[in-house]
């Protein structure tokens, strides 16, 4: 970690994570409890309740329409715009509740990062995407912002692709390199959580298999929760799967552990059915 | 089913009818048009010329030029845009980015919009003597005159910002709430380049309106012809001149139809730069 990261680190109210191997003693860090999510007259979500462990890859797995999305955008709030969405019950992240009133929304979702389905550059240059949140977050120092811009792109393996040219439009790039670069763009402002919205849906199978390595990449240094309904990239990348499925009209928690235990030994009829291929 | 089929079966009948009714419709809209300009030309481009744009008009119109009514036209013009595109762009920006879709405020600022839409241009130009010429003491000038084309115009320009303001994708506004970027960070640098055609386009429209209206300015900014001194001085714009030449002006036509050609000039000019300039931007700000 170079000297101006450091500095950087210092801007942040929350500990970095240190590398370890959390995934051998799963510690909760994201705590979803007894969460109902109700648009107008139709109820998304009821009473799901999911423990998220530290530095762990959680996949939520399940048929279309079954909520996982609207579960993933609850934890960082994005559900606050869409009119008529009423959340009930608690998200803690590191034990601090996230739902309610008094809750600093941008310090939130710097901490909780969130890509998208679809890759959606902001219509500004390859290197703007990274430095304009940058500097609306505070980051005042010109070579600080380069340094970080470097190394998340590094991270993301799209610097070797992009050095020479960082002042093209980001629209320019293939979808899995704006998918890449939005990756890039959370990961600069050095979030804990990073929720992964079907990340890979519209992409190609090889851009698609390059996101699913950078998503094993990140893991033990951040947690990430992804939302998919490939069961095979949930099998390959997550350590926890959480089943979500649709019963009487309203989504919950068909069953959570260990991906391995998911798709081997599941203790639900349900789960076997789905993740044999016989429904959903 | 093989490829020769699949080739005639897209042109139907059917298709050929809508086909020629298309064209029709084209040629019926374009004809009035192309009879207008025509007309125009032939009557007035005789008296056209490049002395007439400066001189100023003398015997009533008959002579002359249209120096100071060119002049007067801009000033006011120039007041009703520096009023108009600030509010109304501030106002677009506050229905669309700021303020609760369906709530309350942006309900209320609809209605008196549409309803500043709805109101005869003649009744504005009375409410803009009562208001600015005599209650806040403007008398009739080209500020009274501006400031009651702003409010003529402010529904139109306030409508198409907000129709160019919601062509920002919104997966693009999601990712700015996402990256909780600040509201003004995110319409300054996101919101408003990749709206900027459209505005320009608004700004355009609206200038046309104003440029055409006659009605209003006959109470606000008058129809006196000499250069005016200052923004407190009465000024007559084109349209009231033509106007003028053409109901009190026996003999005026020559000079009425030349004004009305330097007027159509002016509007096609003005609906063009905003292309033109969507042009240039595209060179610099980036696709989508």
């Amino acid at each position: 970690m170079s000297q101006i990261d450091n500095r950087a680190r210092a801007l942040l109210p929350w500990c970095p994570m240190e590398k370890t191997a959390p995934c051998c003693t799963p510690r909760t860090y994201l705590e979803v409890t007894d969460l109902t999510v109700k648009y107008k007259n139709t109820t998304a979500l009821r009473h799901v309740s999911i423990e998220i462990p530290r530095g762990c890859v959680t996949a939520i797995v399940g048929p279309s329409g079954c909520g996982k999305s609207t579960l993933l955008h609850v934890i960082n709030r994005m559900t606050d715009a869409v009119a008529g969405c009423d959340v009930r019950g608690s998200v803690r992240l590191a034990g601090a509740e996230v739902l309610g009133k008094g809750v600093d929304l941008r310090m939130l979702r710097r901490r909780v990062g969130l890509i998208f389905q679809r890759p959606n550059p902001l219509p500004l240059s390859i290197a703007e995407n990274v430095l304009l949140p940058l500097r609306d977050h505070g980051f005042t120092g010109r070579e600080e912002r380069a340094s970080i811009l470097e190394r998340v792109l590094h991270e993301v393996g799209l610097w070797d692709e992009v050095a020479q040219r960082l002042n093209a439009p980001a629209a320019t790039l293939s979808g899995g390199q704006q998918q890449r670069l939005c990756i890039a763009r959370c990961l600069a402002l050095l979030p804990e959580v990073i929720l992964f919205d079907e990340p890979c849906s519209a992409l190609d199978p090889i851009a698609a298999e390059i996101i699913e390595q950078l998503i094993c990449r990140l893991r033990n240094r951040y947690t990430v929760v992804i939302v998919t309904h490939n069961l095979a990239q949930a099998r390959r990348v997550a350590d926890f799967t959480a089943v979500l499925w649709n019963r009487e009209g309203a989504s919950s928690l068909v069953e959570f552990g260990k991906t391995r235990h998911i798709f081997e030994r599941p203790t639900q009829g349900l789960t076997s059915l789905y993740v044999g291929g016989v429904t959903g | 089913m093989t490829e020769a089929r699949i080739h005639r079966s897209t042109t139907s009948k059917s298709d050929v009818a809508v086909q020629t009714a298309s064209w029709l419709a084209l040629v019926a809209l374009l004809v009035p048009l192309g009879l207008i300009v025509g007309d125009l030309l032939m009557r007035g481009a005789t008296s056209l010329s490049p002395q007439f744009l400066v001189d100023s008009p003398s015997k009533a119109g008959r002579e002359g030029g249209i120096g100071p009514v060119l002049l007067s036209t801009l000033l006011v013009m120039g007041v009703c845009l520096l009023v108009v595109v600030p509010l109304g762009l501030a106002a677009a920006i506050g229905l669309n980015e700021y303020l609760r879709r369906g709530g309350f405020a942006v309900r209320t600022v609809r209605i008196a919009l549409d309803v500043l839409a709805g109101t005869p241009s003649i009744a504005l130009g009375m409410f803009g003597y009562a208001f600015f010429c005599i209650a806040l003491g403007m008398g009739v000038s080209i500020l009274a005159g501006g400031l009651t084309l702003a409010c003529m115009v402010m529904p139109l320009y306030v409508r198409l910002s907000e129709q160019a303001l919601r062509t920002v994708p919104d997966d693009v506004r999601a990712a700015a709430d996402a990256l909780a970027l600040r509201r003004y960070t995110a319409i300054l640098r996101i919101v408003l380049p990749v709206a900027a055609p459209g505005l320009f386009a608004a700004t355009g429209l609206a200038l046309a309106r104003a440029l055409a209206e006659t009605a209003a300015l006959l109470f606000t900014s008058g129809y006196v012809s000499r250069t005016p001194g200052s923004l407190l001085d009465p000024g007559r714009v084109l349209a009231v001149h033509i106007f003028d030449l053409s109901m009190n002006v026996p003999g005026g036509d020559g000079p009425a139809y030349a004004t009305a050609l330097v007027l159509v000039a002016l509007l096609l000019s003005v609906s063009g730069v905003p292309r033109l300039v969507r042009g240039f931007t595209r060179r610099w700000s980036h696709p989508v």
